[in-house]
């Protein structure tokens, strides 16, 4: 099916409340809320560039609770990129992702070229932190993944997110921007300030 | 040559004029569901009445149905339309004359208007409690019609409301000084007869009904009182007791069930293991997921109660959306649209309900603004097919039929009796959920379509062949079980243009084969208003699966053709053959299918594919890959 593979497809897992729909939200349409409804699965769609061409970033949002084990393995077998996201204020969320990523392993085999981040988020509750910064990144490190914090409420390192998971792609040169010419600029600057604000 | 064609080609027409929303309050029910089968099946006149009509002789009855003279009607009082040959009731023919011990239905002496029926009714079977059954000859059946029809003259709350009325005035202290001794309790134990064939008839949608909930409970607790009752009556208040508690009416105070578990509906939701399960009836109060795409094919997956309308769909969809709680200026309103995979697309009206069950089996629901409605396009998955083999190729004839039946048999039996008197005659005293019964059409359509499709995308002309000989087979061991629904839908797919035209394929079959599907093809012809199938169905005992579309067909003629309120007064004749037909309904299910099946884990495959079919319900693709096998046929 043509058009499905020119889809760049990235699936969003976390435990329930960590803030996986604020996240997607916040990038695709720019709002936030307080309140908390439960998902079962979304999926937004946006154009970007590939390979100096158009595509469509597909991003699936999915529900903390597994129940829809089959639909879990679907999208893990059709994504290209995954974000794992737990919430800074619960060590408890971070354990949750474990079997996630575990799964992703074994239903793609070689996780080292997938791109992988593993966010933690509501970094601005600082006064309710129970995973630390370098808690986080040590579980990256263990998974061979890239890191970030960010805050979905604060408009934090959201956008920065979604594109340094673009840039962790390898196999092809995907990128927020549509112009492919200026990304590449764009994608250091962006490394760079994701970088600063995680250290 | 190939009738049943034909008349899938008139269909077009039909959907067309169906397509036009409804005149006055009354909504259009829309065309997606039955699209295959029912519009032009159900507007074509049956060909031959007066043929249909001697066969009935053995029972008058039924062309008693328009006499001219029926102390109902006046001549006058008969349309133009009526009185031609598409109207009137007759050219039925009854399922089986035992259904119903003809000698006894007598309909009322004297014409009543709707408010006072009930009355009349209660004045029959409280009559004469000396007759074997404890109430007159004929009055059974009279109890039947009316509680199964009554919702075409009175909405059910009221009906009920009436039966509370008559049970106070009947405890009014002194009685009437007209009334004899022993007047007052036959009256109340007739209305206890009635309330009881109520609950009976009505088990298992009742959760549904709140306002008539409200009533019940209230009669109900108004004959618990009555403590005049107990030493006389007690083997029906027993049996009160007893349905009362089967039927789960919420007696107590008590608001709805808190969680209920979520029931799969669509595809997408379906885990594995579920579809293996046995099918229950789906309720209005379920609550069912739903995926609603944007126009840009985004989608975001709504819970929803099943009976939900349209407003109540697009809120949570909204809410879904402007996720932010800073945005007080009110984006431009959304509209929901059904799009079907040949991108035809209809606008559901926000006071719709229970539209999740009324979607075409490709259809998605799609959330736009006014601006964006002309830009929906049905999702790439619909529209793109890559040609191969399947399943099918690996698996018997006999399993895939036995399989079919199976699932088509929980289907059937997950229809209420009332689904169908609602689907006909909803729109016009409030609406019913026909949710099981518009899945069942909807799973008859799927059939028809799996069948085009399997032979569609097999791309090798011997195979194709060997594709045709097993679904005849499949429609010959269905027609041994007496599945008729699965039959017809299956005879239907093959006679769908797309196949039938691939004459290199109909070539190579054997003559046995040829021969076995002409057979087919005339038993399935509407001809003389389906004289062939009325007849091979009288001759069936139950359990059967009837060619469910056909049903609905017979009521909906029996709707057309007479008024059910003439000069104010109710036409009794007419709920009684709607009621006639309803009961043939109950009488296929009056026994249990068995089934020998084994459950090896080939058996267990076999069955998860027959219940998950993934099929084109699209023409236009499914033309487009017949003259791609077959280019030059014709
Ligand atoms: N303080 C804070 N709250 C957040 C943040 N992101 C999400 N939330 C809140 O956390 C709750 C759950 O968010 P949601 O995105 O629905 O979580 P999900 O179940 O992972 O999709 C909501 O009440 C959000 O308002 C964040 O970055 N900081
Ligand atoms: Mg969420």
């Amino acid at each position: 099916m043509p058009e499905q593979s020119n889809d760049y497809r990235v699936v969003v897992f976390g435990a329930g409340g960590v803030g996986k729909s604020s996240l997607v939200l916040r990038f695709v349409k720019g709002t936030f809320r307080d309140s908390y409804i439960p998902t079962i699965e979304d999926t937004y769609r946006q154009v970007i560039s590939c390979d100096k061409s158009i595509c469509t970033l597909q991003i699936t949002d999915t529900t903390g609770s597994h129940q829809f084990p089959a639909m879990q393995r679907l999208s893990i077998s059709k994504g290209h990129a995954f974000i794992l996201v737990y919430s800074v204020t619960s060590r408890q969320s971070l354990e949750e992702l474990k079997p996630i990523y575990e799964q992703i392993c074994q239903i793609k085999g070689d996780t080292e070229s997938i791109p992988i981040m593993l966010v933690g988020n509501k970094n601005d509750e600082d006064h309710n932190r129970e995973v630390q910064t370098t808690d986080g990144e040590a579980m990256a490190k263990k998974w061979k993944c890239a890191f970030m914090e960010t805050s979905a409420k604060m408009n934090h390192n959201v956008k920065e997110l979604f594109q340094e998971l673009l840039n962790l792609e390898k196999r092809r040169t995907v990128s927020l921007q549509i112009d492919g010419k200026k990304s590449k600029q764009q994608k250091r600057k962006e490394k760079l300030k994701g970088k600063c604000v995680v250290m | 040559m190939k009738p049943l064609e034909k008349f899938l080609k008139k269909q077009g027409s039909h959907l067309a004029a169906r397509a036009v929303p409804g005149s006055g309050g009354q909504l259009p029910r829309r065309q997606s569901v039955s699209k295959i089968l029912l519009p032009g099946f159900l507007k074509e006149p049956p060909e031959d009445l007066t043929e249909g009509g001697t066969e009935t002789t053995g029972d008058g009855r039924w062309l008693e149905l328009r006499p001219p003279d029926s102390a109902l009607r006046s001549p006058t009082s008969f349309s133009s339309e009526e009185l031609s040959p598409g109207g009137g009731g007759g050219g039925e023919t009854q399922l089986s004359p035992e259904s119903v011990p003809t000698c006894c239905w007598v309909p009322l002496a004297e014409p009543e208007n709707p408010d006072r029926l009930v009355g009349r009714v209660l004045e029959r079977l409280g009559g004469d409690l000396t007759a074997p059954h404890g109430h007159g000859c004929g009055a059974d059946i009279l109890l039947d019609d009316i509680v199964l029809t009554h919702s075409l003259f009175l909405p059910t709350e009221q009906f009920l409301h009436q039966l509370y009325q008559h049970f106070m005035t009947a405890s009014a202290i002194p009685s009437p000084p007209c009334w004899k001794e022993d007047e007052a309790v036959h009256r109340k134990r007739a209305v206890l007869i009635i309330l009881l064939h109520f609950l009976e008839t009505f088990k298992g949608i009742l959760q549904e009904e709140e306002k008539a909930g409200k009533v019940i409970k209230d009669l109900y607790l108004l004959i618990m009182k009555d403590a005049s009752l107990y030493h006389k009556l007690e083997d029906e208040i027993l049996k009160l007791h007893q349905l009362v508690e089967t039927v789960e009416l919420k007696v107590t105070e008590e608001t709805h069930p808190s969680s209920k578990q979520v029931k799969p509906l669509f595809r997408h939701f379906r885990r594995i293991d579920s579809c293996l399960q046995t099918r229950v009836a789906f309720r209005g109060s379920d609550e069912i997921f739903c995926r609603v795409y944007m126009p840009d094919h985004s989608y975001v997956t709504i819970r929803s109660r099943l009976s939900a309308s349209v407003q109540d769909i697009l809120t949570s969809v909204t809410e879904k959306l402007q996720y932010s709680d800073e945005q007080p200026t009110r984006e431009e309103a959304l509209i929901l649209v059904a799009v079907a995979s040949s991108g035809e697309k209809s606008v559901l009206q926000p006071n719709e309900e229970c539209v999740f069950t009324t979607l075409g089996i490709n259809s998605h629901l799609f959330a736009c603004t006014k601006d964006t409605f002309p830009s929906l396009v049905p999702l790439p998955e619909e529209i793109q097919v890559s040609p191969g083999d399947t399943e099918i190729h690996r698996m018997e004839a006999e399993d895939v039929a036995n399989h079919l039946t199976a699932f088509h048999w929980e289907l059937f039996r997950c229809v209420h009796e009332l689904e169908f008197v609602d689907y006909v005659f909803h729109g016009e005293r409030g609406r019913r959920e026909t949710a099981n019964l518009e899945l069942l059409l909807q799973r008859c359509s799927e059939v028809q379509h799996w069948v085009a499709t399997e032979v569609l995308l097999c791309e090798s002309v011997g195979k194709r062949t060997h594709l045709l000989k097993k679904f005849i087979k499949v429609a010959a061991v269905c027609k041994q079980h007496q599945d008729m629904l699965t039959f017809y839908a299956v005879v239907i797919g093959l006679n769908n243009a797309p196949v039938s035209r691939l004459r290199l394929t109909w070539e190579k079959l054997p003559g046995k084969f040829k021969n076995l599907f002409r057979k087919f093809e005339n038993l399935t012809d509407p001809c003389r208003n389906h004289k062939s199938y009325r007849e091979v169905l009288t001759r069936m005992k139950p359990p059967i699966i009837p060619f469910v579309p056909l049903i609905l067909k017979d009521l909906t003629f029996l709707h057309e053709a007479s008024k059910t309120l003439v000069d104010g007064l109710v036409n009794v004749e007419k709920l009684h053959s709607v009621a006639e037909k309803v009961r043939t309904i109950r009488k296929c299910r009056s026994r249990p299918l068995c089934l020998e099946m084994e459950s090896s884990p080939q058996q267990l495959q076999t069955k998860a594919y027959v219940r998950q079919f993934q099929v084109i319900d699209n023409q236009n693709l499914l033309f487009e890959l017949s003259h791609k096998l077959e280019s030059n046929s014709q």
